[in-house]
């Protein structure tokens, strides 16, 4: 027993001995690396040169000690990242920065970086964060503050702060502070979420095509006569997105562009934010999709449809119309129908007219908040990253992050980049020809463009897919299609009480709205469920966004 | 001579027979059904008429997945994760497990009751990163090994096990001159294949479908596991909008017969495993360990 109890205690030293050592080893480290904070490792020796921001972009002498950058780039799941490409030789060549990347897949991206994030861990710059984790994150002084390094970043600000995008960009700003690199639209291929319908049977039934919502619902119900195994429309994402799809363009607003939680909105017309359920001309969105689903034009299981079963509806000819991406409904909708009807397609609608006569619906908006980069407060060399990043916005940098390099991926035709045909070649066959282009140059928006150029995306588009984006861009022209606008930055009491109230608003809102489009509930009863949701708070919080965007007007 | 059944068992027998076919398609069906799906042409699911037979076979699925270039790696690295984690899962448990199960062992109660308190109350992720990446485990085979070598629920249960074993053994082994290592290797071990079995596949299981432990401690993508690479293709068939990205009808049509596949080819090993394993979980406990 004696023996086995000094056996025991001659173990347990030992196991705290190896503790102990370890924290001294550890101790030691945080010493040694006093200073060195951040996860920048520099690999040449001597001195670093004073660079104080007077170099001017595209003007940067490479005479400066080579410094690796780490990067956490995600992955997209539509697109290939690879290990190097000839933006990161081009950033080495330029600046004498070895950017090392960390590439995580990109379904799972998100976990990622919170773990990185929450452990205060991050590498010198993550990429693929979303404005919203930038303002959760921006208070904690974790990311670079680069309003403070204003002069190392011209051509990035004098995007950002143009007339076109000020406004936009102050709603990034956490506290007044701007902390990322968002990317940006230099040329786009117009896309926008509108009403797509089944122009062969609007042909079929002598019908003219729509340009007002009471066309729209009396070609549905014709056809419905005619067809009646099919469905005017459903959604693949609940009651709330298939209201904010409907709610703009009839001359109110709520649940924006695919948003399912948010029921303020920006109104052009008064500038100023409205919470959609509780405006007078809400009622129509609510009266309209009553009786769509009364009339059998809704279709019955909406509520619980989802993506796939939506796009199973699609394919085999059920639904008549469909509320989504034009990309997908030239590109993924009409092929699958056209599976058992050769002669069926879906074409976009103008946006129809409202009860007022005014047409308006929401695009994308104008640039990618949900791509955005930020720099680590702890990185070693924030001038030098600043300036890399600055560069990508310059013609030089947005050529090559997003065409490759000249005479080697692309020409400049006319004066337009134009992919080489042995470029394009080597992928043929691929599921997606731009992606798997892109994929192997790490290029686009997708890759490490941040003055995003999809003019590669044109040339290689289908006709049809051209086509559309052409009528978008002139509706928006028109004044048709307004750009989604950005979400307010808020100081953190305005965040808490917005949380709350948003979330009170949701479950009353939520648990109410199917009872009044499936006829459960009369519209008599609607004032009733508006002076709920007053009593729970819709006028404050249109008042705290109204503040926040007086603020930054 | 077999006994003639009764009305009642008859009636019973058949209730029996009829719930257990319906247990066992409801078992095997998505099984099956992930099956056909996967090997059946795309814009068929898409329509929704695969329910029984597939339709337009092909192996397009299969050959999408395999013919992504971080699947055999991410195969060959799920491999050596599985087979080194399990070994030092089964070698560190049972370790940890014998001298708890041994009634003379100095404090064991205390050390039980400190092992079983971090069952109960986990630090969480966050400083578990923290501590694997102060020692310098992060982006290493050790942060997916160490960090869980031992799990003190399969811990109690071979504890419990080991507890079953006759004393006498241990006494007629002392006799012979054996210490406890001896007794553990050449006596406990080779009596505890059914509980090591269980222990082996529990713990490969584990490792074979571990997701978010390589998540976020690899960063080098050739180090990562099938379940990460695998998930990235699934998405990528399944790939929402994003901007002016869309996906053409092709990729759209088999995103879930990519979806069924990838599940197939991440279950398949273990459904080819566990029968040879199976067999352990009902054999007796003791047989033919104590004679005489």
């Amino acid at each position: 027993m004696k023996k086995k109890t000094v056996a025991l205690f001659l173990t347990l030293g030992l196991i705290l001995s190896s503790v102990l050592t370890g924290c001294g080893d550890q101790d030691s480290e945080g010493s040694s690396t006093a200073g060195n904070t951040g996860s920048s490792s520099q690999s040449s020796v001597g001195g670093e040169s004073s660079q104080e921001g007077t170099e001017q972009s595209g003007g940067i002498e490479n005479d400066r000690e080579e410094i690796t950058v780490k990067m956490m780039v995600t992955e997209p799941v539509t697109q290939e990242m690879p290990e190097t490409f000839p933006l990161l030789d081009a950033i080495k060549e330029k600046f004498n920065i070895n950017l090392q990347l960390t590439i995580v897949p990109g379904a799972d991206y998100g976990t990622k970086k919170a773990t990185v994030l929450g452990t205060a861990n991050m590498p010198d710059v993550v990429c693929g964060m979303t404005v919203d984790e930038v303002k959760q994150y921006g208070t904690s002084g974790m990311f670079l503050n680069l309003d403070e390094y204003k002069s190392y970043a011209p051509d990035y600000f004098g995007l950002v702060d143009g007339d076109d995008r000020a406004i936009e960009t102050n709603k990034m700003r956490v506290n007044g502070q701007l902390y990322c690199f968002e990317k940006l639209e230099k040329y786009r291929v117009a896309i926008a979420p509108l009403i797509g319908i089944r122009m062969d049977l609007l042909e079929e039934q002598n019908i003219a095509t729509p340009t007002t919502f009471e066309e729209y619902y009396d070609a549905l119900v014709k056809i419905k006569e005619a067809h009646p195994e099919m469905y005017g429309f459903s959604t693949r994402n609940g009651t709330n997105y298939l209201i904010g799809n409907f709610a703009y363009s009839m001359g109110t607003g709520g649940f924006p562009t695919f948003n399912t939680t948010r029921g303020i909105y920006l109104e052009p017309n008064t500038d100023s934010y409205i919470y959609g359920p509780t405006d007078e001309k809400f009622t129509r969105v609510v009266e309209f999709l009553s009786k769509a689903y009364k009339d059998g034009i809704l279709h019955p299981d909406y509520a619980n449809m989802g993506k796939d079963t939506m796009f199973e509806k699609l394919s085999n000819g059920e639904l008549i119309s469909v509320y989504d991406n034009n990309s997908f409904i030239s590109r993924t909708y009409n092929p699958a129908l056209q599976q058992i009807a050769p002669d069926a397609y879906f074409d976009i609608l103008e946006p129809l007219k409202d009860q007022d006569g005014n047409r308006r619906a929401y695009r994308y908006n104008k640039d990618w908040t949900d791509n955005v980069a930020v720099i680590s407060s702890r990185t070693e060399y924030p001038e030098r990253i600043v300036e890399m990043m600055n560069w990508l916005y310059t013609e030089e940098g947005s050529l090559l992050s997003n065409f490759g390099v000249e005479g080697v991926h692309y020409d400049m035709v006319d004066g337009v980049p134009t992919m080489k045909q042995e470029i394009i070649d080597e992928c043929a066959g691929a599921d997606d020809i731009t992606s798997a282009v892109l994929g192997k140059l790490g290029a686009g928006l997708l890759g490490m463009a941040y003055y995003v150029d999809e003019t590669f995306s044109a040339q290689v588009s289908d006709p049809i897919y051209m086509e559309q984006a052409e009528r978008i861009a002139a509706w928006t022209e028109d004044g048709e299609l307004d750009f989604l606008p950005n979400w307010l930055s808020f100081t953190e009491e305005e965040q808490e009480r917005v949380t709350e109230i948003e979330q009170n608003l949701s479950n009353i809102f939520n648990q109410e709205i199917d009872a009044f489009i499936t006829g459960k509930k009369s519209m008599d009863e609607w004032p009733g469920l508006v002076e709920s949701l007053k009593a729970a708070g819709s006028e404050e919080l249109e008042g705290i966004f109204n503040t926040a965007y007086d603020r930054i007007k | 001579m077999k006994r003639k059944l009764s009305t009642g068992d008859r009636i019973f027998t058949i209730a029996v027979t009829i719930i257990l076919v319906l247990v066992c398609l409801c078992v095997v069906y998505p099984i099956y059904y992930m099956l056909i799906v996967s090997i059946s042409d795309g814009y068929a699911v898409t329509r929704g008429e695969v329910n029984l037979i597939p339709k337009g076979c092909n192996l397009a699925a299969y050959k999408a997945i395999l013919s992504n270039k971080y699947v055999p790696n991410s195969y060959k690295n799920t491999i050596i994760y599985t087979v080194s984690g399990t070994l030092v899962n089964l070698v560190m448990t049972g370790l940890c497990a014998y001298p708890l199960s041994r009634k003379h062992f100095f404090g064991r109660r205390i050390f039980n009751a400190v092992i079983v308190f971090t069952m109960f109350f986990d630090a969480g992720i966050i400083s578990q990163y923290m501590v694997v990446d102060s020692l310098h485990m992060r982006n290493t085979i050790w942060a997916l090994i160490i960090p869980g070598s031992i799990s003190v629920w399969y811990m109690m249960i071979m504890r419990t096990f080991f507890e079953d074993i006759p004393e006498d053994l241990f006494e007629s082994a002392r006799l012979d001159g054996a210490n406890d290592l001896t007794i553990f290797v050449k006596v406990v071990v080779p009596l505890s294949k059914a509980v090591t079995a269980t222990m082996l596949l529990f713990y490969a299981v584990g490792h074979w479908n571990a997701f978010l432990t390589p998540l976020i401690y690899l960063d080098d993508r050739n180090k990562l596991p099938m379940q990460l690479i695998l998930r990235n293709i699934v998405m990528g068939a399944d790939a929402s909008i994003s901007g002016s990205m869309s996906i053409s009808s092709d990729v759209a049509t088999m995103s879930m017969n990519i979806k069924y596949a990838a599940i197939f080819i991440t279950i398949l090993p273990i459904l080819l495993v566990y029968p040879f394993v199976q067999k352990y979980f009902v054999k007796g406990v003791m047989v033919g360990s104590v004679k005489g």
